[in-house]
This record gives C-alpha cells, structure tokens and sequence, in this order.
C-alpha cells in the first residue's frame, strides 16, 4: 500500500502546479518539456531499480537533478548554435523510458506468475543496467 | 516505511509540478497561436474585403465615367438641339414665316379715281394700278435691298405670286383690293432711292408723274419702325429633294 503514497505526491504536484499563478513565459516551454520527461524518466527509473532491489535514494535524487539540468544546459547550447539538442535529450529519455516501462512490464508479469502458478519465470536481464 | 518512499515521492511531486506547469505553457501557446490563426483570418479576411472595395471603386469609377460620357453626349446633343432650333428660327425668318419689325419704306398705291372722272370716257385701264405696278414696286423695292416686303399684310416669300385675274390681283393667291400698302423693311434711303430712281414704265415715277395718288413714307425717329406679318400660308416641299451631295 505504499505505492499510495508517490501517486499522492504526484496529485500533489500536480495541484500545486496548477495552483500555483506562476506563469512559465513561452520560452521555455522546451526547457519544461525536457524537465517532464527527466522527472517520468526518473520515476520509472525509480520503480525499475525497486523491482530489481537495487534502489538508492540519493541517486534518484541526484539523477532528476542532473538529468534535467544536463538536458537544459544541452537545449540551450543547442538554441545557441541553432542546432536543436533539445531533440536528442527527448530522443534518448524517451528511449529510457520505455525501456524501463518494458522491465517494469516484465518485473510484474514475472511477479504475478510466481504468485499465481509458482512458476518462476525468466528473469528480465537483457536489457542492460543503465538507471541511475 | 521503507526507503524508496520519501525519493520516489519527492521525484514524482517534481513530475507532477513540472507537468502541470508543462500543460499549462502548452495551453497557452495552443491559445496564442489560435488567436493568431484568428488575427491570420481576420487579416485575410480584411484583404478581401478591400480587393472587393477595390473592385466595386473600379465599377464604379466607371460607371461614373460613362455617365460622364453619356452626360457629355446628351449637352452635346443639346447643343446640337440649340443649333439646329437657331438654324430653325433663321431659316424660319429667312423664309418669312415670322413676323418681323424694324426700319423700311412703306409705299401706297391707289387707283387714279379721280382722273377716271376726270376724263368720264376712254380707257380706264389707264387710271387703275395694274399688277405690273406692284411688280415693278416690289422689284424696285428688292433691287433697294428690301429684306421682307408685305403687300396688304400678305407676306411674300419664295413661293408668292404677283398676277392679275380678271380686274383684281393676287398675293399668295389672295385677291388685293386697292389701295395697295406695300411694306418693305430694309435700309429705309437704300429703299426710297430704289423706289425713285426706276424709271420704267411701271415704276412708283411713272404713277406719280400720271397723277396717281401714290405716296410713301420711311421710317424715321419719331416713326421707328414697321411690322411685317409672318407668311400666313402652307410651305410645301412635295417635290423637293435635296440632292445628295448638297446635304448638310
């Protein structure tokens, strides 16, 4: 029932987001569009690292930070040389996250099988470890 | 509590902020560029609507002009209207088919009834004005440049006679009865000279020197001018036709 609580946290931003009469100028709407997908990427990253029990709060943490920092710094350069980096940095979150979706998917197949038939089914190990 | 709670939360309240504010941003743009799509339309539309202005000023414009050109061909059939109804009149008074005033002779020619008595015999046709009399007068009269001339009030014009039926004369194909008031308007000397000067047979001398009782009088200052009657009968043109060549 834990889980409860992230989704919680997730309304809450969501409220506080539109609450907020904090008016983001045009601009930066691809700054803010990379931070989205930094935080969905973190997310799922997150809930991956649960499933294969190898989580680390600080490297969430520090991960949101750096990623949509990096990704920020890498659009701006980009509007600076007029070369659009933006769209790598969209390229390769979304690339991530789908593929931690599709671990996650396998971690909860897996799980549910074992509960349901015993069967243990294999492990999800080839996509490669590269959350932070 | 376990341990991924407080990041995972922490990561996804940062989701859900940057989201909504994401949302948010995105509303607005889509909202801008509808406007701008509305501002786009109006614009377009505005452009139209001056291209069909334009237009409508071009149609018009020329209508006005051919109104112009119709305008200016109506004065100028006005004019041509005032024209020809100058040409009309002149050709009218030319004619003699108006009356007419102004400076002349007026010469009165009787029979000579008192030499008829005097002799009470012979011929009388020495002693009546015979329309030889009045020919040879209007000759004289036309010869002193005589520009209308009325015998009795009877108006002569191209047409006119001069002849004798029996014992009376006819004008315009009236008969005349003496005495006879011919009216000349002209240069009134001019006339008076012409009048006397002839020396015919015929001629105003000639009856005076035969004590006929003719006299005339000119216009003058106190008596300035004499009205001659328009032609009073029918102006046919039957047989006339203008040759081709001589139209206009």
């Amino acid at each position: 029932m834990m889980w409860i609580v992230p989704l919680l946290g997730l309304a809450a931003g969501i409220l506080l987001g539109s609450i907020l009469s904090f008016q983001v100028p045009v601009v930066f709407a691809k700054y803010l569009s990379i931070a989205v997908l930094a935080a969905l990427d973190s997310v799922l990253g997150g809930v991956r690292s649960i499933m294969e029990k190898s989580f680390n709060g600080i490297i969430l943490i520090t991960g949101v930070v750096s990623n949509a920092l990096l990704a920020a710094l890498l659009a701006y350069i980009g509007d600076r040389l007029g070369v659009d980096l933006y769209m790598a940095a969209i390229f390769v979150f979304g690339v991530r996250i789908f593929q931690n979706l599709a671990v996650i998917r396998h971690y909860l197949i897996a799980r549910f099988m074992r509960s349901s038939t015993g069967v243990d089914p294999i492990k999800p190990k080839h996509i490669e470890e590269n959350n932070p | 509590m376990r341990k991924w709670v407080v990041p995972i939360t922490i990561t996804c309240i940062l989701l859900g902020f940057t989201f909504s504010l994401q949302y948010q941003l995105q509303n607005r743009i889509t909202l801008a560029s509808s406007a701008n799509e509305n501002t786009e339309n109006l614009i377009s539309m505005i452009k139209s609507n001056e291209a069909e202005i334009k237009a409508y000023e071009d149609q018009l414009a020329q209508l006005r002009q051919k109104y112009d050109e119709m305008s200016a061909k109506i004065s100028a059939g006005q004019y041509e209207i005032e024209t020809m109804q100058k040409d009309l009149a002149t050709l009218q008074n030319e004619f003699g088919l108006t009356e007419v005033e102004g400076a002349g002779i007026t010469v009165i020619l009787d029979d000579n009834q008192l030499g008829a008595q005097a002799a009470n015999s012979g011929d009388l046709n020495l002693y009546i004005i015979h329309y030889e009399n009045i020919l040879s007068v209007v000759n004289d009269l036309k010869q002193g440049g005589a520009k209308a001339i009325a015998i009795n009030g009877l108006r002569l014009v191209t047409t006119s006679e001069i002849r004798c039926v029996g014992n009376t004369i006819l004008v315009n194909t009236t008969r005349l009865a003496p005495p006879y008031e011919i009216q000349a308007i002209g240069n009134a000397a001019n006339l008076e000279n012409a009048l006397l000067s002839a020396g015919n047979a015929q001629s105003y001398s000639t009856l005076k020197m035969l004590n006929f009782p003719v006299s005339y009088t000119t216009t003058s200052p106190n008596n300035p001018s004499i009205t001659i009657p328009a032609y009073a009968g029918s102006v046919t043109t039957k047989y006339l036709t203008p040759a081709a060549d001589t139209k206009e």
